[in-house]
């Protein structure tokens, strides 16, 4: 059984497929956005040119945006997506946080560099985080760094070249050098990680099979030992 | 005045609204005529793409032109926000479905369309996820439709229940929907944005109207047709 999952999601899905593949002798191969994804823009080449090659029985996307798009492309079983949690966004800061960013007024300060993504997961995050505190126009000012994805946000913040960048909370899990700057209740938007099988699944028992396992309390911990948030309870 | 459109703004539909009016006005003012055509981007930013003439672009949401930024459509600097649109469950007249919260998009039988292209893009992950309900939406989504004019049109003809949309889609005059207000904590906000083109042969004009889309006069356009404006 063959599984296309995007790059930021896929830490908690390898884990549940090591742990599915310990409890029941199935192997789930996972395959994950490669540098093609982190160089292009939109539908150039990425996560959707990659699940609709066919190689795949399943998908997990890091949005239910981007499995509608799938949906829409006629890509997905029908009936089959299911939520499998919450990421929280956050404003995150390369080691050591040297701006000193401490809230969201501090990406209005001159001269402050601000990264955000254009593609996938995180599109438009910065925009929804910001238009509940009122200071779209404040921030769009620093706005310096577009890149395409969750990948590449997480590099650009590494290296150094923003200063803060909008990402999510589980990202630490990726880079645990990075420094979270939680958001207030009140401007924080979370979305939701998705999975679905494939209409040119070749392996429909299977691909269900782990679908059922991955929103199984056992998989539901991999995820939430991996930040996300995964219980009613949990969620805002 | 020549009968010559002086610039070429393309835009969003329903944006196109107060961008229209905003025109009008400006060409009173400086003679200088903006002539505004109204679209899906996802329409018209690939004929952008391939050279068709434009100087002004306009969207409902800024990740709309973050991208067109990313490609090189936009002159780096050039982007305004002219106002914002709060999320909003758009029902048709007289609400048979009995819609009034996002706990109802849950419901059994609830018929919901969403947008999958445009400015509307993604709303319902998120409001869903505020009320820990994805599960339950997600099953009751029948309609996923590629931008505002299409979910108005379903919304009108009762295709669906609810669509999810922003708070003063009851103003285009081609659609009769009423507008469910969500609570604040439940909100999305996003803002309407214009940026001048690159292939834009009037650059200096282009950015002329664009500051003064930031005018008080101009805000007041924005103001009347239901945007929300951010404080200076």
């Amino acid at each position: 059984m063959k599984l296309f999952c995007a790059r930021g999601s896929s830490l908690p899905v390898l884990a549940a497929a090591e742990q599915f593949r310990a409890t029941t002798g199935e192997a789930v191969d996972v395959e994950m956005c490669g540098a093609q994804c982190a160089a292009g823009h939109a539908h150039a080449h990425g996560f959707f040119q990659e699940v609709s090659e066919g190689r795949f029985d399943m998908a997990v996307g890091g949005s239910e945006t981007d499995m509608d798009e799938l949906d829409q492309m006629g890509q997905l079983l029908p009936g089959s997506r299911r939520s499998l949690g919450l990421r929280e966004a956050a404003i995150l800061t390369p080691a050591g946080n040297p701006a000193g960013i401490r809230q969201l007024e501090d990406l209005f300060r001159p001269g402050v560099r601000v990264g955000v993504s254009t593609v996938d997961c995180l599109r438009g995050v910065w925009e929804d985080v910001c238009g509940r505190a009122g200071c779209i126009s404040a921030v769009m000012r620093n706005v310096q760094v577009r890149v395409p994805g969750c990948m590449a946000i997480i590099r650009a913040l590494s290296r150094g070249e923003v200063d803060a960048a909008f990402g999510w909370t589980a990202f630490v899990h990726i880079d645990p050098q990075l420094q979270v700057v939680p958001l207030s209740d009140d401007v924080r938007v979370v979305r939701s990680t998705a999975a679905a099988i494939l209409r040119r699944c070749e392996e429909p028992t299977a691909a269900a099979r782990f679908l059922d396992y991955l929103c199984s309390p056992e998989g539901q911990q991999q995820f939430a030992s991996h930040g996300w948030l995964t219980t009613p309870e949990a969620r805002p | 005045m020549t009968d010559e459109p002086t610039l070429i703004a393309r835009s969003a539909l329903v944006p196109a609204l107060p961008l229209k009016d905003a025109a009008e006005r400006y060409a009173e003012r400086t003679g200088v005529t903006v002539e505004v055509k109204a679209g899906r981007p996802e329409k018209w930013m690939p004929k952008v793409r391939e050279g068709a003439p434009v100087d002004l672009m306009c969207c409902g949401a800024e990740f709309l032109l973050d991208l067109a930024e990313v490609e090189g459509l936009v002159v780096p600097g050039s982007r305004r926000s002219l106002g914002l649109r709060k999320a909003a469950l758009i029902v048709p007249t007289q609400n048979p479905g009995d819609v009034h919260g996002l706990h109802d998009l849950g419901r059994d039988g609830v018929r919901i369309g969403v947008g999958v292209e445009g400015c509307t893009l993604g709303m319902w992950d998120e409001l869903s996820g505020r009320v820990a309900n994805t599960a339950a939406v997600l099953g009751n989504i029948t309609l996923r439709s590629p931008g505002c004019g299409a979910l108005l049109g379903a919304v009108a003809r009762g295709e669906v229940d609810v669509g999810i949309g922003w708070h003063n889609f009851d103003c285009h005059p081609s659609f009769e929907v009423d507008v469910v207000d969500l609570p604040d904590e439940h909100q999305v906000w996003r803002s309407t944005g214009i940026g001048v083109s690159t292939s834009s042969p009037r650059a200096e004009d282009a950015q002329a109207f664009v500051t003064w889309l930031g005018t008080d006069e101009a805000r007041a356009i924005y103001r009347d047709w239901g945007w929300l404006l951010e404080p200076r």
